[in-house]
């Protein structure tokens, strides 16, 4: 170990959507690497010791090195020239970066979609129906006395979650910890987070509607039959034990997982649990709320609603913005053939995505952005190398319950971050836009008073 | 480069420095308003316009966590109402709830060049602070929520009221807030903790904390008047929107005696009758009591029929109104700080209800004695977009006008107000007060709603019309501290604006009470709580009266 | 896998209308993971089988995924 050590106090993991401020890290700055991270849970580790400076390139055209200022350059001229240019991800970058991506895709009229279409997406179209009785975590920890996971499997994916927020913290009217809570886990299988349920409903798969749906029913007063348990793989009984407890404790949660939104119902399994949240309210104070996956998707969403009003699968082909899952929406937009350009934000959708779209990204020119080589990155036109948010850049990022955090670097990257580059690429395109509008005779501005 | 402008020819309001109409010339110097200016200074021929301040709106809802939930509920709202960019201006979609650029952009197509967000969470102060930075062309600031603070709260229970004061600046300086709010004081906790209750009374002791909302209405106002800030406390009186919640908001008034308070929207808490049926009129006890005390300043929040957003901290009454069409209802706990509420709304004529709320809105701007305390809001979105100011002015200004609007509303609930009978008129001079200086003045800022010497050169140029809406939609030029944003009705310069915020002295040894209290029921780190100065964008600090 | 005459480590290709992709068994008890149930971890294999039409939301189906299994020569 080299004496050039730093320790950093109260940085941020930004690895998932829990974004647990309280890292303690150890940095040896000569080698440049993160060398403890107290605190951080198995993910988080992993997540700090992957992050070291590997020599490379900062920008690739067509896979030889470039310099950056010509990368930028040829970036900007790929995206002004598509005539249907989309952009996509913003889930693990800074909003500080997301904001510069959105005037970017304003300036070219193209489509902006994140991360958020493929993991809770349809938890906010259900949002946009239903509403949602929500709250910050801090709540769960200090009141919530009956708490209830669908479809997820925290103990993997958000490994802090059950600990730092939601099933063992004392709060102020929890003092004993998980002795006051009851604890419901809602999924298909069993997994290592099973343990932790008081109560584990193994649904049968793609049920989820029905079962949420049938204790709609029995919170208000209807009466279930029993062939629920043949539909749904529970049993009446259990079910009018759980809406019981559910509508006398003092402070309900439900946590919406992935399980709900990737399967069959989609945004009908999330509007269910929402509206069975609401419902709740006649009788006790219940919340519900999504576990989000990625370190600032919720960030994402939030830059993308207040500049333009629509949380996702934007597209300003009209000098607006328009909202429209399933028609502006990256699978869509790729898997249709109508994207001629792609710039592409820390994510890798080349390797998720379903083929027929990940096909069409070979076919089109993409300009991505990440920390490391990835499947997308080397299907690229223009691949730049950015630094890690987080870890080598500040700005920030918001945790699933919409708490903005700022970040606080450990170390310095030779890399520039998304946000410079992103802010240097926005100029370029705003200069080629004006010049190319000039050029074909338009006004300069239009009338100021608003349209409608 | 210096730039200098002359405006020449127009008629100047500028009821701060007694100017009623007068022709005079305003001179500009990089951003300021000035005596004189070289003769090669940029002229604009203002003949036969109306030369105002720039517009400042004291209380609206424009940025943050719950201002973007409601813009996320309502894609429908957006759709009929898109925003265009230009080449100088992002796009933008609008409504009730518009994107941050469409409402900067729309702010100043009205000639408002100064708005503030009045309700704000600490810990959504970081949000709020990057949303305001996307609103552009307007300066802006917020109000930041303590009168639901757990903490604060228990400072008061135990008697430790200089620590409540320590604390409350602390809480100021953490945020970059402007000024306290307090939203239904007390009434948290029976919301989030004893199965969706709420306080009634302004003396009944909250179970959970043992204080009454009227020793926190106390409290703050001493608070606040002691550390000097700008702008007094500024509250949303407890039983929003019930029948006789008059009493409360004179009783909420009486808690201050001569001390300076601010009440929002004030329309919403001047009704008569009984809890539980429908409404009556007090607009009379209310403006009266008002008028007779010139420590009270308040907004009247008018209510304007068509689409509206509730949004508010007020999370039981966003619940009740939500039990009227159960329709889709967002509610948002905040950690140790707040409850929030939003309900999609619609006031309709027809509607008993609405009428009343109309009627007793434009009673209290009739009765009003003094302009300079009675502002004009819509409390933006609740009683309907800032959009419809145009309108609402020409409600204050043309009697026929309002007589033909309020023949189309609900007759039974009309005929129970004094409103058939008020005749008066606004001036312009007037509206000019209640737009601009009043506002100002409220708020402490002494470089804006005037235009004298050292003024910040926030000016709205309107074409002088006899249809007062059509005047007050299309200001000819807006500048924004001397910057022509638009001219000749066109965007043709983009600005950011900056932020407006206090900076009280404090005690920092208060820290230390507030680190444990942190510790145990936060949820985030005690040491990453407090906003930087990383999110201020371009910023002013308006000077305490003791600094 | 009993029924499909399967032990751990055998190959099997998963197909459907959309594709197909060759993985490797793991057996569970049936208490964890239920009768007709595989799980496979999201990724480069799962795009092979998942279909592109989002149904109108944008999101495509990526669990509870048909598929037919066969077993294959390793």
């Amino acid at each position: 170990m080299s004496e050039n050590i730093k320790i950093v106090k109260n940085a941020t993991c930004t690895f998932c959507g829990c974004v647990c401020d309280d890292m303690e890290l150890t940095v040896d700055l000569d080698k440049k690497q993160i060398i403890k991270a107290k605190n951080a849970c198995v993910l988080g580790r992993a997540w700090f010791a992957e992050h070291t400076i590997q020599e490379g390139p900062v920008a690739l055209i067509d896979g030889k090195e470039s310099k950056l200022e010509d990368a930028i350059e040829e970036a900007a001229q790929t995206l002004t020239k598509a005539k249907f240019p989309i952009t996509y991800g913003l889930s693990d970058t800074t909003c500080e970066a997301q904001r510069q991506a959105v005037a970017i895709t304003d300036f070219i009229r193209g489509t902006i979609d994140t991360t958020t279409s493929v993991c809770h997406g349809p938890s906010g179209l259900a949002f946009q129906g239903v509403g949602e009785s929500t709250m910050t975590l801090g709540e769960v920890k200090n009141r919530a006395d009956f708490v209830m996971y669908w479809g997820g499997n925290p103990a993997e994916s958000h490994p802090r979650h059950f600990t730092r927020y939601s099933v063992t913290p004392k709060g102020m009217f929890t003092p004993n910890g998980k002795k006051d809570r009851t604890v419901v886990l809602v999924d298909v299988r069993r997994t290592a987070s099973t343990p932790v349920a008081d109560i584990f409903l193994q649904v049968k798969p793609g049920k989820d509607f029905e079962l949420a749906w049938a204790m709609r029913a029995l919170v208000k007063g209807h009466t279930v039959d029993a062939s629920i348990e043949e539909e749904t793989g529970i049993s009446l009984e259990v079910l009018t034990d759980l809406v019981e407890r559910m509508k006398n404790c003092n402070y309900g949660v439900l946590f919406m997982g992935m399980g709900l939104t990737m399967t069959r119902g989609r945004h009908f399994n999330s509007g269910a649990i929402m509206a069975l949240a609401t419902d709740l309210n006649e009788f006790t104070h219940f919340v519900a709320k999504p576990v989000r996956g990625h370190g600032n998707v919720t960030g994402a969403d939030n830059v993308v609603s207040w500049q333009t009003g629509y949380p996702f699968g934007v597209n300003f082909s009209k000098g607006y913005p328009r909202f429209n899952p399933g028609e502006f929406t990256t699978v869509d937009t790729l898997s249709r053939g109508d994207a001629d350009a792609a710039l592409i934000i820390a994510s890798d959708p080349a390797a998720n995505f379903p083929q027929a779209a990940i096909n069409h990204l070979h076919k089109i020119p993409v300009v991505s952005f990440d920390t490391k080589e990835t499947a997308t990155s080397q299907l690229a036109h223009v691949a730049f190398r950015t630094s890690t948010y987080g870890i080598n850049t500040g700005g920030t990022a918001y945790r699933m319950d919409d708490v903005p955090i700022t970040l606080r670097p450990a170390f310095e990257s030779p890399f520039p971050s998304d946000e410079e580059i992103l802010t240097a690429l926005k100029k370029r395109v705003h200069e080629l836009v004006i010049a190319k509008s000039r050029s074909q005779g338009a006004g300069t501005a239009k009338v100021a008073a608003p349209i409608r | 480069m210096t730039s200098y402008i002359r405006i020449s020819n127009g008629k100047v309001y500028d009821p701060s420095n007694n100017v009623d109409g007068q022709i005079q010339d305003i001179c500009i110097e990089n951003g300021k308003i000035v005596e004189t200016v070289p003769a090669d200074a940029r002229k604009i021929d203002a003949s036969g316009m109306v030369i105002m301040p720039g517009g400042v709106d004291i209380h609206c809802h424009i940025a943050g966590p719950k201002v973007n939930l409601a813009r996320k509920l309502q894609p429908e709202d957006h759709r009929h109402d898109p925003h265009p960019g230009t080449l100088h201006t992002r796009s933008g979609s609008g409504g009730t709830v518009p994107s941050t650029f469409a409402t900067g952009y729309r702010y100043a197509t009205l000639g408002y060049t100064t708005a503030m967000e009045a309700a704000v969470t600490p810990i959504g102060a970081r949000h709020t602070l990057e949303e305001l930075h996307d609103t552009p062309v307007i300066d802006k600031g917020f109000y930041v929520l303590l009168g639901n603070n757990i903490f604060l709260q228990q400072l008061l229970k135990e008697g430790r009221k200089e620590e409540f004061k320590q604390a409350v600046a602390w809480w100021i300086n953490s945020t970059k807030a402007y000024t306290t709010k307090l939203v239904n004081p007390g009434g948290d906790e029976p919301w989030k903790g004893k199965k969706n209750s709420n306080v009634s009374d302004i003396d009944e002791k909250v179970t959970e904390t043992d204080i009454s909302p009227r020793q926190i209405i106390d409290a703050f106002i001493d608070a606040v008047n002691e550390l000097g800030l700008p702008h007094p406390p500024h509250v949303h009186c407890n039983n929003l929107g019930h029948s006789g919640n008059f009493k409360t908001t004179l009783e909420t008034m009486r808690t201050a005696g001569d001390r300076r308070v601010h009440l929002a929207h004030i329309q919403f808490h001047s009704y008569a009758g009984e809890i539980g049926k429908n409404p009556g009129s007090a607009a009379r006890e209310i403006a009266d009591y008002v008028n007779d005390h010139p420590n009270i300043s308040c907004d009247v929040g008018q209510v304007m029929f068509g689409k509206s957003t509730i949004m508010t901290a007020d999370a039981p009454l966003a619940y009740m109104l939500r039990g009227i069409a159960k329709g889709k209802w967002v509610n948002a706990d905040t950690e140790c700080e707040s409850g929030c509420g939003i309900v999609p709304f619609k006031y309709q004529e027809h509607v008993y209800v609405h009428a009343m709320q109309w009627a007793i809105g434009l009673e209290l701007f009739l009765l009003s004695k003094d302009p300079w305390r009675i502002i004009l809001s819509t409390d933006h979105p609740n009683g309907g977009s800032f959009m419809n100011y145009p309108k609402l002015i020409k409600l204050l200004m043309d009697s026929s006008f309002r007589k033909e609007e309020l023949s189309r509303a609900n007759q039974k609930a009309i005929n129970k107000t004094l409103l058939p009978e008020l005749d008066r008129e606004y001036s312009l001079n007037e509206i000019a007060i209640i737009t601009r200086a009043g506002p100002a003045r409220c708020l402490g800022l002494s470089n804006k709603g005037h235009l004298g010497v050292g003024a910040d050169a926030d000016i709205t140029i309107y074409d002088d019309q006899q249809d007062k809406e059509l005047m007050f939609n299309a200001p000819r030029y807006v500048f924004k501290s001397g910057i022509p944003v638009i001219s000749n009705h066109e965007f043709c310069e983009d600005h950011t604006g900056k932020l407006l915020h206090v900076a009280p002295d404090y005690d920092e040894s208060i820290v230390d009470s507030v680190r444990p209290f942190f510790e145990n029921y936060y949820s985030i780190e005690f040491d990453n709580y407090a906003v930087d100065d990383s999110y201020l964008h371009d910023h002013e600090i308006i000077p305490t009266i003791n600094q | 896998m009993l029924r499909l005459n399967l032990s751990d480590g055998d190959s099997v290709r998963l197909s459907n209308n959309t594709g197909e992709f060759i993985a490797t068994c793991k057996s569970k008890k049936i208490k964890d993971l239920p009768t007709g149930l595989i799980f496979i971890a999201y990724g480069p294999s799962s795009s092979r089988l998942m279909e592109s039409d989002t149904g109108g939301s944008g999101m495509p189906i990526s669990k509870n995924l048909r598929v037919q299994v066969e077993k294959v020569a390793a």
